[in-house]
C-alpha cells in the first residue's frame, strides 16, 4: 500500500466515507440540474461562480437551506420529527462501511462484505415509511404507501441481480469479487445482471420514469412533505446517499471497481467508473415522464424479475460450464 | 429495449447542442426593432383626440390635466395588455411603442402620468443575441 | 474497527451539529399556520391515516416471504462450497416458488381496475 496513512481512515473519513458523501450530495444535484438544462437546450445555473459553471450554486442553496427557519410541526412527535431525518441520511449512507473503493481503502473488510451492504440498502425503505409516518399528513401517507409499493417491486430484482454476481465470483468479498473480473468484467460476463442493476437503481432512488413516491404534481413532495430549513436537506438528500452508495456497490460489482489499478489511482478509477451508473440516473430526469404507480410495479413484478432470474440462471451456467 | 437506447442517444444528442436561452441580463434576446413594448407619448403631436381613451380594451387610458391646460393621455401600467390599439388609433402618430419590454415597477401605483412618457423616458433596448 | 467508528461518529456527529447549526443561528418567525399540518393551503380536515387495503397486506406479506427466501439463497450461496449440485437444485426451487407466487397475484397487479 503506498497511500500516506492508514487505509481505512481515509475511506471512513474522505472517498467512500463523510466527504464523499457530502460531496456527492453537491456535485449530483449540480450534475443533475446542469445535464438536464443541457437536453432540454438552457444554460442551468450559472448564477453562483459562473466561471466553475455554477458548481458552487448546490453549495449557495444547501446553505440557505442551513440557515432557514427550522419548523417542527405541533402535530407530531417533534423528537422523532427531527431524527427520521437524520437517522435516514445516515442509514443510508451505512452501507459505505462495506464496500471497498480501492485495496486497502475499506473501513471493514469482511468476507460477505457486499451482501451485507446490499442487504442494509434494502433495509433502509422501512426508515422512510417511518419518516412518513412520523410526519403524519395525507400526503406523506400516500408517498409512504407509494414507497412500499415501489421497495416490494425492486428490492427482489436488486437482491437477485447482486446474487446473480455473487454466484457467478462464488465470493462477497469486495476484494474476491474484483480480483475474479481481473480479465473480464462482470457486465459483460452476465449483461443480464447489470440491466436489471441499472433499473433496480433508478427504481431503489426513485429516479425518473419511477419518481412515484415524490410525485410533485400529485403528492407535493411525498414522504418529505413537512420538511424544512436542514432536515429537508438530510430527508431529500438522503436519495442521493442511496445512489452514491448503489453506484459505488455496482462498479465494484460489475465494473470490476479499481481495477487495472491500486492504491490512491485506483479510488479515482473508481469514481470514474461511478459515472457509468450516476449519468444516466441523472439524465433520466429530461428523458422519461413518470410511470404510474401500477405500470411501474408491472414493470418490478413482470419484466425486471424475470430479467434477474435470467441473471441468476445465467450465472449458475457459467458457473457449472467452469 | 430499442427505444430507450433511442432515448438516450436523443438526450446525448440535445446535450451537445447549444442552448437556446439566453443568459438575462448579460444577454438579451433581439427580437427586432417593431416590438410593441413601453408606450411613450410626444406630447408637441398629441391633439387630445380621445381616440386612444376609447379604442383602449383594458381602459388603461386615463387622461390627465397638464401644466399646460390640456388634457394627454396616461396609461395604468396594471392594466394594460400592450395591445397596439392605442398606437394604430392615434391620427397623428404621437402615441408610439418603444423597443423596451422590460416593464417594470416596484410599486402598485403604477400609473404613468402624460409626463411620464415622454419619448425619452423609456430607452430602446437592443438585444445582444438574434434569435436565429 | 477504529475506523467505523469514526466514520459513525464524524458522519453522525455532521449531521446532527448541522441541525443544532439551524437550531441556534436560524432566524424564527414562529406563527400558528406555520405548525400546523401541511394541507396545500387549506385548514387540515380529517384523519391522516386510513385503514391499509387488503390488497397492501397482501403485497406485504408477499415482501417479507419472498425476501426472506432470497436472502437465505444468498447467505445459502455464500456459505457453500462451490460445485454443490444440492445447492443449485434448492436455489431453483427458491426462484421457482418466487415465480408462482408472483403469477398468482400478477394479474391483481396488472389492471389497476382490481386494486382495491
Ligand atoms: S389618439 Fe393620439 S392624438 Fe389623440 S389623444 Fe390619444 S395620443 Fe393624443
Ligand atoms: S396598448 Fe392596448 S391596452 Fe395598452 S393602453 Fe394601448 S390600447 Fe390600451
Amino acid at each position: 500500500m503506498d497511500l500516506p496513512f492508514s487505509g481505512d481512515l481515509i475511506a471512513a473519513l474522505v472517498f467512500p466515507g463523510v466527504l464523499g458523501i457530502f460531496g456527492f450530495l453537491v456535485v449530483a444535484i449540480w450534475l443533475e440540474r446542469k445535464l438536464v438544462a443541457r437536453v432540454q437546450w438552457r444554460y442551468g445555473p450559472l448564477y453562483v461562480s459562473k466561471p466553475l459553471g455554477g458548481l458552487l450554486q448546490p453549495v449557495a442553496d444547501l446553505l440557505k437551506l442551513v440557515f432557514s427557519e427550522l419548523v417542527l410541526p405541533r402535530h407530531t412527535n417533534r423528537l422523532f420529527f427531527a431524527a427520521a431525518p437524520i437517522l435516514l441520511f445516515f442509514a443510508e449512507g451505512l452501507p459505505v462501511v462495506f464496500i471497498a473503493a480501492a485495496p486497502g481503502v475499506v473501513m471493514a473488510p469482511h468476507p460477505y462484505g457486499l451482501a451485507i451492504a446490499v442487504v442494509l440498502v434494502l433495509l433502509v425503505a422501512v426508515l422512510v415509511v417511518a419518516m412518513a409516518w412520523t410526519e403524519a399528513d395525507k400526503f406523506t401517507y400516500v408517498g409512504a404507501v407509494r414507497e412500499i409499493l415501489l421497495t416490494a417491486a425492486y428490492e427482489v430484482p436488486l437482491l437477485l441481480a447482486a446474487l446473480a454476481m455473487f454466484i457467478l465470483y462464488g465470493t462477497a468479498d469486495p476484494y474476491g469479487v474484483v480480483e475474479a473480473q481481473s480479465n473480464l468484467w462482470g457486465a459483460v460476463l452476465n449483461p443480464l445482471a447489470f440491466v436489471a442493476y441499472l433499473v433496480a437503481l433508478l427504481m431503489a432512488t426513485t429516479r425518473f420514469p419511477f419518481e412515484i413516491p415524490e410525485a410533485e404534481p400529485e403528492v407535493v413532495l411525498g414522504p418529505y412533505t413537512e420538511y424544512g430549513s436542514t432536515l429537508f436537506i438530510y430527508a431529500f438528500g438522503a436519495n442521493y446517499v442511496k445512489l452514491y452508495v448503489l453506484a459505488l456497490l455496482g462498479s465494484v460489482l460489475f465494473l470490476g471497481g479499481w481495477l487495472p489499478a491500486g492504491g490512491l489511482a485506483g479510488v479515482f478509477i473508481t469514481l470514474v467508473k461511478m459515472l457509468v451508473f450516476v449519468l444516466p440516473a441523472m439524465l433520466v430526469r429530461a428523458i422519461y415522464p413518470r410511470y404510474r404507480i401500477d405500470q411501474a410495479l408491472r414493470i418490478g413484478w413482470g419484466k425486471l424479475l424475470a430479467l434477474s432470474v435470467a441473471a441468476v440462471a445465467l450465472s449458475l451456467v457459467w458457473r457449472l460450464l467452469r | 429495449m430499442i427505444i430507450h437506447l433511442k432515448l438516450f442517444a436523443t438526450a446525448v444528442k440535445q446535450l451537445l447542442q447549444q442552448p437556446l436561452t439566453v443568459r438575462w441580463p448579460e444577454e438579451r434576446r433581439d427580437y427586432g426593432d417593431r416590438v410593441r413594448g413601453f408606450i411613450v407619448n410626444d406630447r408637441s403631436k398629441c391633439i387630445s383626440c380621445q381616440l386612444c381613451e376609447a379604442v383602449c380594451p383594458a381602459k388603461a387610458i386615463k387622461f390627465h390635466l397638464e401644466a399646460d391646460g390640456r388634457r394627454y393621455p396616461g396609461i395604468d401600467w396594471g392594466r394594460c395588455i400592450l395591445c397596439g390599439y392605442c398606437v394604430d388609433a392615434c391620427p397623428t402618430g404621437s402615441l408610439q411603442h418603444v423597443n423596451n419590454t422590460e416593464i417594470v415597477w416596484t410599486d402598485l401605483d403604477v400609473y404613468k402620468k402624460p409626463s411620464e412618457m415622454d419619448p425619452d423616458d423609456a430607452a430602446p433596448l437592443p438585444g445582444t443575441k438574434s434569435l436565429i | 474497527m477504529v475506523a467505523i467508528l469514526i466514520f459513525v461518529v464524524v458522519f453522525l456527529g455532521a449531521l446532527v451539529a448541522l441541525v443544532v447549526v439551524t437550531f441556534l443561528f436560524a432566524p424564527r418567525r414562529p406563527s400558528e399556520i406555520k405548525e400546523r399540518r401541511f394541507e396545500s393551503g387549506g385548514p387540515p380536515y380529517g384523519p391522516v391515516q386510513r385503514r391499509l387495503l387488503m390488497q397492501y397486506f397482501g403485497y406485504i406479506y408477499l415482501v417479507t416471504v419472498v425476501e426472506a427466501a432470497v436472502g437465505l439463497a444468498l447467505v445459502a450461496v455464500l456459505t457453500a462450497q462451490p460445485s454443490a449440485p444440492m445447492l443449485y437444485l434448492a436455489i431453483a426451487l427458491l426462484l421457482a416458488a418466487v415465480l408462482i407466487v408472483v403469477l398468482r397475484y400478477f394479474k391483481v397487479l396488472n389492471d389497476i381496475r382490481r386494486w382495491s
